[in-house]
């Protein structure tokens, strides 16, 4: 039994398909990547297996209990977590406060520890622990997606949901990044599904990847199948 | 935190001599401050930590005073129980203009509010049989012996009551989570906050708290007129709140007090204060978000930016 089954998932915006057809499962400790050009529909599945929009079709899955179309915040409760391609930081609360807000919404509470220091665990993992009393909004755009990172963390999921957390970032902290995601799955166990156009950084990390192309599953397989790919080459890899 | 509670208690010790020192009209403004300290810290509540500007707070105090108000005048309840059962009035209109709001934000969210007031107004003011109309209802006092230093303890102490409950909120886990909707709340939801709760609840508890002030006041003018539940009166609150600071605790409480006291001086030249009020909360809302709070706080940490600049400057 996998860990989250998606089943012929469709979303179409007034008519427009951004997604179509669309099936795949993840397993326990997997890291997935989900790869494909603009527009392919990468976050549009992600707002659907995350409850923050509903599908026009299709069934989602979590350890076959059936939470399609749950809003949000209990999917998130259920152990589904994740970031926002487009950072979206409570700009007015300080960084500890944005972390917090997730601790406390947890479906199980702290015992004998507050979220003030709680949060600074998660702070700490991303790299964010000098900034703690710093407003979110005054963050640089790095800094806001570890706080993405580490906001996501705190709610404790079970899977996480990353949507190009390595945007912006130059090789060296792209590496840094890399093994710190890595170590979620290695250390926590958390299963990770990842959107990334960074080729090197996702081909690197990933068990799997999946290849979306204009709303439709074009294929799935491992990094090494999917670089020799001929229709990958042509859809996206070819590109750069 | 302990040492801000003493200052509070110190703060309530001293207000509770203030009759000793002043006259019966000075009371009067010092009654009707409190009456605005109230409902300017709920309507920040609401406002000022959900982000929901709803313009039917005053609405609310009239929901409040009026359903006490007619239950001790024609069905001849105490007017304590009838306080009460305003408030729970209050709370359930609030709830059910907090779900109608629910999928509304900021411009629709105050324009749907203000036609509820407006609506809650007219039928007030249309319904003589039950309300009087602009006549106004007479109601009971609130004690055998009309003392207005009696009133001044009882509306201190609702005053007292009511910043306990925000404060409270405020600092609670709850607090956290309405400004983090207030923020974003798709990113709320995205780690849990169940947004609708939040949202429903801030009204609910706010109205039951302008429904209190209301009660109270209402039995304190012994006179209920639409005036209460009037747009006047929701400009007058909204003001108090923006200039003394939304998103404050601090705030509206020095807002209320120096907005009624200043009124009162201002009255002599006409009813031009509500005016001369809404332009100044205009500015402030335009130039400084957070009122003199917010200027206070900037201020504040500037200062110690300096100060640890300086610090560094020195080794
Ligand atoms: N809320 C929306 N309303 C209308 N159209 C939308 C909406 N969200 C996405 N779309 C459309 O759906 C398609 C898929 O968008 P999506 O954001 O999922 O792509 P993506 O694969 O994440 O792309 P990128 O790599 O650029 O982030 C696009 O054509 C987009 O314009
Ligand atoms: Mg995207």
């Amino acid at each position: 039994m996998a860990l989250l089954d998606c089943v012929q998932m469709s979303k179409r915006f007034g008519g427009v398909p951004a997604l179509q057809d669309v099936s795949f499962s993840l397993n326990k400790g997997e890291i997935v990547g989900l790869i494909g050009p603009n527009g392919a529909g990468k976050t549009t599945l992600f707002n659907l297996v995350a409850g923050a929009i509903k599908p026009t079709e299709g069934r989602v899955f979590l350890k076959e209990i059936d939470i399609t179309g749950l809003p949000a915040h209990r999917i998130c409760r259920f152990g589904i977590g994740r970031t926002f391609q487009v950072t979206r930081p409570f700009a007015e609360l300080t960084c500890l406060e944005n972390v917090g807000v997730a601790i406390i919404n947890r479906p199980r509470k702290l015992k004998g520890e507050s979220w003030r220091e709680k949060g600074m665990e998660y702070l700490e993992q991303v790299g964010l622990l000098q900034e703690a009393q710093t407003r979110a909004g005054d963050l640089n755009l790095i800094a806001k997606k570890k706080l993405e990172m580490a906001r996501a963390l705190a709610s404790n999921p079970e899977i996480l949901l990353l949507d190009e957390v390595l945007g912006g970032l130059n090789t060296q902290e792209i590496g840094q990044a890399v093994s710190i995601i890595k170590g979620l799955r290695d250390a926590l166990g958390i299963t990770l599904l990842w959107i990334e156009h960074i080729m090197g950084a996702i081909m690197g990390a990933a068990d799997r990847i999946i290849l979306l192309d204009q709303g439709r599953k074009l294929l799935e397989g491992t990094p090494a199948e999917v670089v020799r790919d001929e229709r990958a080459i042509r859809a996206y890899l070819g590109e750069d | 935190m302990k040492d801000k509670r003493v200052y509070a208690a110190i703060v309530v010790a001293l207000a509770c001599l203030l009759p000793l020192g002043l006259d019966e009209y000075k009371l009067h403004v010092v009654i009707n401050s409190l009456f605005y300290v109230m409902m300017a810290s709920s309507w920040n509540l609401l406002a000022g930590y959900t982000g929901q500007v709803s313009f039917a707070h005053a609405a609310f105090a009239g929901i409040g005073a009026y359903t006490s108000g007619i239950l001790s005048v024609k069905a001849g309840f105490n007017p304590w129980a009838g306080i009460v059962i305003g408030m729970a009035a209050a709370g359930f209109v609030g709830f059910l203009v907090g779900v109608l709001c629910l999928r509304m934000g900021g411009i629709y969210l105050s324009l749907t509010t203000l036609g509820f007031s407006e609506i809650l107004r007219i039928i007030i003011t249309n319904e003589y049989e039950i309300t009087r109309g602009t006549m106004g209802l007479q109601v009971p006092a609130l004690m055998p012996v009309y003392s207005k230093t009696a009133y001044f303890y009882i509306m201190l102490g609702a005053a007292v009551l009511s910043l306990i409950v925000i404060y409270k909120m405020i600092y609670s886990d709850t607090g956290l989570n309405f400004r983090a909707v207030q923020n974003d709340e798709k990113a709320a939801s995205s780690l849990g906050v169940d947004v609708v709760r939040i949202r429903v609840m801030a009204f609910t508890v706010s109205s039951i708290l302008a429904g209190m002030a209301g009660g109270f006041y209402g039995h304190y003018l012994l006179l209920i007129t639409p005036e209460i539940p009037s747009l006047d009166q929701q400009f007058l609150v909204l003001s108090m709140a923006v200039i003394g600071g939304l998103g404050s605790f601090v705030g509206p409480i020095l807002g209320a007090f120096t907005l009624e006291i200043l009124a009162e001086y201002i009255r002599g030249y006409g009813q031009y204060h509500v005016l001369v009020f809404g332009l100044v909360a205009l500015a402030m809302a335009r130039f400084s978000p957070r009122g003199v709070m917010g200027i206070v706080s900037d201020y504040k940490r500037r200062r110690n930016q300096s100060l640890i600049a300086a610090g560094e400057l020195r080794g």
